[in-house]
């Protein structure tokens, strides 16, 4: 107990005197964070659009001037004619065009439909069917104001609430996922080179010549990164909830200790990279690269884990960030409890045993 | 004197079959308690390789080796409990202070500092003005001190220190050694290398290494009286054109350059003449170098 408790002394030494590797260990997560939130995010804003408006009419203007209103869509101008418009999409000016035929916003007759023609660029699959979408929404909302929605929607009327999330904010899904990824990538990268480099100094020839049990060096190693690392979730739900906007629905003890659990996860995985690992470098890209991509291809962070090909999802089932992630959404977002996510938390328990105790068994005794 | 260390036709290599290196081959050696054992030898003789097993990190390819009657394979723990390890490459945390690395060795084997002060006491003293300073930025003498503390403070029956003293300025190294010796009187023993020959005359006795072979095994003044020669010396303003004088000489039997002079040794009943302007032969008591240099000839 004394030995572990120096070792950990020890431990918490090496990070305080190195401020600049504390500093990134906190500010890291945070950066990624912020960026990848942003840039990750599905979301679309200011669509530069055009307008062909061969109605003239009033109606026409006024649901001209309310696209023109809205954060989504940027105005850019009106064309006259199919030719200009062409070119306004070969030129890059706009990703829509709106066109009014002639005669729109008139009376309707019985039996007419009101058309809107709306072209947009598909290049980007997922943005066109989102932008369509808005607009889609506008003219509803337009025509619903002024009293005309009724006729042609006469007949059933599908009306969708979106619960948890009723402005489809990505950044909703986004965040855990990020988090997930982030203190993964942190946790073992840190762990992982705080054992290689006693290996690299030489210091590792001479701790092993003593007493010292693999379980010993292996607990006392992990301790102080488990605070850094609490430290770290603490920053990263703050930025998510203050600066990103991601609300914490569900109880924070729940959350914080489904965090625990992951860290502890990460530690060890980071670990068993460190007692197979012969230098730093080595462990930084098999922490870096071989944990990044599954825990952001395999984990439900980009691609939902309902929509993988078999093969994928099965192999996902060993991804620790997909259970964290599919736990944080169901915590933070919808705000569900222990019931709901008890089985998240046996497997990351699991996980966390069985490559504790791998770590153990593989540490290399001898040089 | 009882034995402290036993090798016993001990091998080591390393690669697999094409690429086969050998370290070690078949090492024999009894170290006793109290004794302070010197194992000379040039880089690459294996010396590193020797220690390694004794402290039970790196295993043996053949052979069998014991320190404190314990098998280096098999109870390795039991080992790694009772000898104190001075790896060759300096191996203490540079980010932390010569307070802290002292205290951080001597809990991690179940010791206190204060129990086992008496032994390092010596040596801890010359570095402890400096205790607040980070080990790192001690100077090379100094590092060498704190690390034999280290080594120390978890009271050792062995004492594996490999070449303590390279890299080390002349005053700091015999300031080491006269330190081994008083360690030496507290019955410790003391297995040592180091590639400066001046240094094997410090030993008990010592041990001659070179390309993983032990080529013999004695005092150091035994073995300077076995050398089986009549060994002389002479220099030139020029050595090299001396020596390439000597070499056409037909009644000598080999010379060779040692510092700023050259070794002759004639052949037996030969003329004892040096035909090379203002350069005398002076006869003159062989040194371990010039043991260490006759017994690869003979190899």
């Amino acid at each position: 107990m004394r030995t572990l408790g120096s070792f950990i002394k020890k431990e918490f030494l090496h990070i305080l005197r190195d401020p600049l590797s504390l500093l990134m260990m906190c500010l890291f997560p945070l950066v990624q964070m912020a960026v990848l939130s942003y840039a990750v995010s599905t979301e679309i804003k200011h669509i530069p659009f055009v307008v062909m408006d061969e109605a003239q009419s009033a109606d026409s203007r006024a649901l001209v001037e309310k696209l023109r209103g809205n954060a989504y869509f940027e105005w850019v101008g009106e064309v006259k004619g199919p030719g200009e418009l062409e070119g306004a999409f070969r030129k890059g000016l706009c990703a829509m065009g709106v066109v009014f035929p002639p005669g729109f916003g008139g009376e309707p007759l019985r039996g007419d439909v009101l058309e809107v023609q709306v072209l947009v660029d598909a290049s980007d699959p997922n943005q066109a069917a989102a932008m369509a979408n808005y607009l889609q929404a506008e003219v509803m909302d337009h025509l619903r104001a002024g009293g005309q929605a009724k006729e042609p929607g006469s007949g059933i009327v599908t009306e969708v609430k979106m619960l948890y999330n009723p402005q489809l904010l990505s950044s909703f899904s986004i965040v855990p996922g990020l988090q997930g990824m982030v203190l993964l990538l942190i946790c073992a990268t840190m762990t992982s080179i705080a054992v290689v480099r006693e290996k690299e100094l030489g210091t590792m020839e001479v701790l092993l010549v003593s007493p010292l049990r693999p379980r010993v060096i292996i607990i006392a190693k992990a301790i102080p990164y488990v605070l850094v690392s609490l430290v770290d979730v603490a920053l990263i739900l703050v930025l998510s909830n203050v600066a990103i906007g991601v609300p914490i629905r569900g109880n924070l003890a729940l959350l914080l200790a489904f965090s625990l659990v992951y860290i502890f996860t990460s530690l060890s995985i980071g670990m068993l990279i460190s007692t197979i690992a012969e230098t730093q470098q080595t462990a930084m890209i098999a922490a870096g690269v071989g944990l990044m991509l599954p825990a952001i291809l395999l984990s439900g962070l980009v691609f939902p884990v309902e929509s993988m090909p078999g093969a994928l999802r099965v192999l996902s089932h060993v991804v620790p960030a997909r259970w964290f992630i599919e736990a944080l959404r169901d915590v933070m977002i919808k705000g569900l409890g222990f019931e709901a996510v008890w089985r998240q938390f046996l497997i990351l328990s699991g996980m966390c045993a069985f490559f504790t105790v791998v770590s153990i068994k593989k540490f290399k005794n001898k040089l | 004197m009882q034995t402290a260390i036993f090798i016993q036709d001990l091998s080591k290599s390393y690669g697999k079959e094409k690429h086969r290196a050998t370290a070690l081959k078949n090492v024999s050696l009894e170290i006793g308690q109290g004794e302070l054992f010197g194992l000379i030898g040039p880089d690459g003789a294996g010396k590193t390789s020797l220690f390694r097993i004794l402290a039970t990190l790196l295993t043996p390819s053949s052979g069998k080796a014991t320190v404190e009657g314990f098998d280096v394979v098999k109870d390795y723990r039991e080992i790694r409990r009772r000898v104190g390890y001075m790896p060759g490459r300096f191996s203490l945390y540079c980010d932390l202070s010569v307070e802290e690395n002292l205290e951080f060795f001597a809990t991690v084997s179940g010791a206190t500092v204060r129990e086992n002060y008496d032994l390092i006491a010596d040596i801890y003293r010359q570095i402890e003005p400096f205790k607040k300073r980070r080990a790192g930025k001690l100077s090379g003498g100094m590092k060498q001190k704190l690390a034999l503390c280290c080594a120390l403070v978890r009271r050792p029956a062995v004492l594996l220190l490999d070449e303590p003293t390279t890299g080390v300025d002349a005053v700091s190294r015999r300031e080491f050694w006269d330190i081994l010796k008083n360690l030496k009187d507290e019955g410790m023993c003391i297995f040592v290398s180091t590639p400066y020959m001046d240094e094997a005359s410090l030993c008990d006795r010592i041990a001659l290494i070179q390309g993983g072979e032990v080529l013999s095994t004695n005092t150091p003044a035994n073995l300077v009286a076995s050398y089986p020669f009549t060994l002389y010396k002479t220099r030139a303003e020029n050595n090299y054109l001396l020596l390439e004088q000597l070499r056409t000489q037909s009644n000598v039997r080999f010379c060779y350059i040692s510092g700023e002079s050259l070794r002759v040794v004639f052949h037996e009943g030969a003329e004892r003449v040096i035909r090379y302007p203002s350069s005398e032969a002076e006869e003159v008591t062989p040194s371990i170098e010039d043991c260490f240099i006759q017994l690869m000839k003979k190899r």
